[in-house]
């Protein structure tokens, strides 16, 4: 494909790319003979393409209020023949709305995941690589904010700055990204003192490309495997600051169902609308906990041998 | 009203106020309830703690034990099929269990009360009284287990994987090179060793359980700190919202400062010095 | 009369890539009072005999062969009988003796335990034994309450060998005891070895990638390469005079002599070879200076060159020539040539 976009690459960094494509086709090998790690595959790709899709495959459209032949409002009907999920509240059909929610969700949580991945994945490279006084400043950035709690943050910023998905994409990351930055920074720290490292400060290689080109292909799994925790926490957060009503209130998500579930007090007949967005969140977590747990098999082999 | 809430002065100045006001526990009025936020604060406090640490309690003492369980049985049937049941139990968001566990059990079967910390009718003769009655007890039953249930993944999954690695190490080996049972080695050795980290964890775990206490408190009507931030937020209550954060806030560092002192008593490695 | 007969021993182990034979079908014999050392490369097996005497091999591992010790046959036996003869009659030194070491409880009541496990007596008489043990290794009573990260690290071996010598067991399996130590307290370390097998008739097989470790203390010797053993004798014979086996001579060149100062060490090219692949023909034969055709195609016979003296190879006979050219760094320098 290099070759097809006709750009000239310095010797450099078509190293470089081997070394991702390399480390990139491995590791999907692996995954890909890992049990659990398909599974979790499997169910993501199920996922985004629905949420890719949804527009076009919903029987009804979402938002849209259905009457019955008498001109009542379809409300809080069980599963038929027409409607596998049911009816809302407000008389809309749940699966489409489903559909359609999975559009949301995977939003944030894709990304969230790729601001937490680069902000984070970059700021613990180089405060490892570099470590003293840039790493001191970059670490007070991490630490001040240590111990606040996650979803009563996301409540007191969305007082002052509004509701909306933006501000859960916005909180989460802001949360997230510290705990990246620490894990990939203290794995940076332990790899720059590896001969490679200085073997490679030796030759003359400025310091983008050793971090580039040398130490990030080495914690790569590592960031991958705590990307995907880390994206089953966003999911989970979205998902509890739209059921309360602070989270995403334009674009429809999973959570923001569950609100409308609970604040019209559904719970008491409606399980055709309860569990489906809640099931489906399950889902989302676990398939991107097998997915991690799939990496972190491939990068410590060992453990499983004892 | 704008003279009253003093904020016509300048940004440093109000925040110079709000400081010393703190300092003398003076944390401003509610706006929709009317009282000082101090003593509403205070009040929610105790009645989350009454929820939170029945619930913490028992996740923490469980999930260490089926931890090691699983991770003592880890070649058997068993490993998988706990290690998926403990995943679910964390991917299931809470509010949904909450949900579900509320339809099925308040509405559907009607075994215990939707909600609330007791019924309408209820009058608490005094403080000891306002918390260990039996009322309070058959509001506790469904919250509590839901959040049992929630809590219990991490500390178990943890516990798992720290023994795993426990079980791997040198001094193991030695101490079944020694003709240790199996059943000496894991309590003297491996459980010991094992403790130390989840101690320490542990303290900073349940700091991040108060703050999903916002969740459940509010799915199950409990009137707590949790339902306090939310109420607050929902109605624009800043000198609630922010003080019902505070206290929260406060709550969790407490817990973080005790891991710390916790590790340095169980752990003969660390010192006072260290850290 | 033996303590300890192995015969035919083979250890596999099932990894990703295919069987690992880390075992294949050695031999050996311990007697009462005896020091024999099994000396080999990293690698080559050593770790995995002291293991499956002890039968602490991981449970996916398969051991067939006899393990004869005391007349009992230790591959057969159970693990709950396992566990009564471990640290009761056998002893384990382990290597890394860094972290073999429980780090939350007191050095003192480690070798209490060693102790208590197999006898009943009191936790008192077993403090004092404890505390006796430590005067013998020379670490004094005092250090009973250290815990391990305040020891060094010869301390801490010496404490692994007072627990291991806490029950009075018949046999001592050290595994590298001196790996990682600097060579003023390895010596002393043997020396302490040496002695208390004097005072205590112990049998000790003594495992080492070191063989001046080896001569310094053992007085039979086991060459093991790539799990089988290449060489077996006497001590005076095999690393005090000429030995058979051209492994055995690449080794003797390896390590510096005090008495012979050379200029230069002459080390074995090549690495050992993969356990997983299936071997024809002799171990050695790619890293061997003097093998031919037969080396490659036939494995060779285990041969009694002497009383108690055996070689694995095709040439015993030619052993006058490869002692005089295993001399020379030409003849181990240029590519592996017919003789």
């Amino acid at each position: 494909m290099i070759r097809f976009l006709k750009i000239r690459l310095s010797t450099n960094t078509k190293i470089m790319l081997e070394n991702y494509k390399k480390g990139f086709r491995k590791v999907t090998r692996e995954l890909i003979q890992s049990k659990l790690a398909l599974t979790g595959i499997v169910i993501l790709a199920v996922f985004s393409s629905v949420a890719v899709f949804s527009p076009y495959i919903v029987p009804y459209s979402p938002d849209m209020i259905l009457y019955d032949e008498n001109g009542r409002v379809l409300s809080l009907r069980p599963p038929s023949k027409d409607h596998i999920m049911g009816t809302t509240f407000m008389g809309q059909d749940v699966f489409s709305q489903l559909l359609d929610g999975a559009r949301g969700t995977l939003l944030v949580a894709f990304l969230s995941g790729l601001a937490i991945l680069l902000i984070g994945a970059n700021v613990g490279l180089i405060a490892g690589y570099y470590k003293g006084a840039i790493d001191a400043l970059l670490m007070r950035f991490v630490d001040t904010l240590y111990g606040i709690p996650d979803l009563p943050f996301i409540l007191i910023i969305a007082l002052f700055i509004g509701p909306s998905i933006w501000t859960v994409i916005l909180v989460v990351v802001l949360i997230l990204w510290r705990t990246m930055a620490r894990i990939i920074r203290s794995q940076t720290l332990s790899l720059s003192e590896r001969p490679f490292v200085k073997a490679a400060k030796a030759s003359g290689a400025s310091d983008f490309r050793i971090i580039y080109l040398h130490i990030a292909p080495n914690v790569a799994s590592l960031i991958f495997a705590q990307l995907a925790i880390m994206v089953g926490f966003v999911i989970i957060l979205e998902s509890s600051a739209s059921f309360l009503g602070v989270g995403s209130t334009d674009i429809r998500t999973w959570g923001q169902m569950l609100q409308y579930v609970f604040v019209t007090g559904a719970i008491r007949h409606a399980w055709w609308w309860t569990l489906p967005p809640g099931a489906c969140i399950a889902l989302l977590v676990m398939s991107v906990f097998f997915l991690s747990k799939g990496i972190e098999n491939i990068t410590n082999p060992e453990l499983e041998r004892r | 009203m704008l003279e009253q809430f003093g904020l016509n002065e300048p940004l440093h100045i109000q925040y110079y106020i709000y400081i010393k006001n703190l300092v003398q526990g003076n944390l401003g009025t509610s706006f929709i309830i009317g009282r000082p936020v101090f003593q509403i604060v205070l009040d929610r406090a105790l009645n989350t703690l009454a929820l939170m640490l029945p619930a913490i309690f028992i996740a923490f003492m469980i999930g260490p034990v089926l931890g090691a369980f699983l991770a003592w049985n880890r070649r058997r049937w068993i490993d998988p099929i706990g290690l998926t049941f403990t995943l679910i139990l964390y991917a299931v968001p809470i509010f949904w269990s909450g949900m579900m566990a509320i339809m099925i059990f308040s509405f559907k079967l009607g075994w215990l009360p939707p909600g609330g910390m007791y019924s309408p009718a209820f009058v608490p003769q005094s403080f000891f009284h306002k918390f260990f009655n039996l009322e309070l007890l058959r509001h506790l039953i469904l919250p509590v287990s839901v959040i049992s249930l929630y809590l219990l993944a991490v500390p178990t999954l943890t516990m798992r994987s720290n023994m795993i690695a426990i079980l791997g190490s040198d001094f193991i080996e030695m101490a079944r090179a020694k003709g240790l049972s199996e059943r000496a080695v894991l309590y003297r050795h491996a459980a010991r060793n094992c403790l130390l980290p989840i101690v320490h964890f542990t303290a900073i775990q349940i700091g991040f359980a108060f703050a999903g206490s916002v969740v459940i408190e509010t799915i199950f009507s409990w009137p707590g700190l949790g339902m306090a931030i939310w109420q607050a937020v929902s109605a624009h209550d800043y000198p609630l919202a922010q003080g019902s954060f505070l206290i929260l806030a406060t709550v969790i560092i407490i817990f973080n400062f005790l891991a710390d002192l916790s590790s340095v008593y169980v752990d003969p490695r660390v010192g006072i010095q260290g850290e | 009369m033996s303590l300890l007969i192995i015969r035919d021993l083979e250890v596999h182990y099932r990894t990703y890539t295919g069987m690992l034979r880390a075992v294949d079908g050695i031999s050996l014999d311990l007697d009462r009072g005896e020091i024999l050392g099994l000396a080999g490369e990293s690698g080559c097996g050593k770790s995995t005999v002291a293991k499956s005497i002890m039968r602490l091999l991981p449970s996916d591992s398969i051991i067939k062969g006899t393990i004869s010790f005391n007349g009992d046959n230790l591959v057969e036996k159970n693990e709950h009988e396992m566990t009564r003869i471990r640290g009761k009659d056998i002893s384990l030194i382990t290597q890394s003796a860094m972290n073999a070491l429980d780090p939350v409880q007191r050095v003192g009541n480690q070798i209490v335990e060693a102790i208590r496990t197999h006898r009943k007596c009191s936790r008192g008489e077993a403090r004092k034994e404890a505390c006796e043990l430590l005067e013998l290794v020379g670490l004094g009573k005092k250090r009973f309450k250290n815990y391990s990260h305040e020891l060094s690290g010869g301390q801490r071996q010496r404490v692994i060998i007072a627990m291991a010598l806490g029950s009075s067991p018949k046999l001592v399996i050290a595994d590298e005891p001196t790996t990682g130590l600097d060579v003023i307290m390895e010596f002393r370390i043997l020396e302490h070895l040496r002695k208390l097998q004097n005072d205590l008739k112990l049998s000790i097989l003594l495992i080492s990638h070191d063989i001046s470790v080896i001569a310094q203390l053992a007085h039979k010797i086991a060459i093991m390469y790539a799990g089988k053993i290449m060489e077996y004798g006497p001590v005076s014979e095999v690393l005090k005079q000429k030995a058979y086996h051209p492994y055995t001579l690449g080794l003797k060149n390896a390590f510096p002599a005090i008495e012979n100062p050379r200029n230069e060490l002459i080390s074995i090219p090549g690495s050992p070879c993969d356990l997983v692949r299936e071997i024809k023909g002799c171990r050695f034969h790619e890293r061997c200076p003097f093998s031919t055709e037969e080396c490659f195609i036939k494995e060779p016979e285990w041969l009694n060159i002497k009383e108690g003296h055996y070689v694995l190879c095709h040439y015993p006979d030619k052993a006058e020539i490869f002692q005089k050219l295993s001399q020379e760094r030409s003849t181990w320098i240029k590519d592996r040539e017919s003789n």
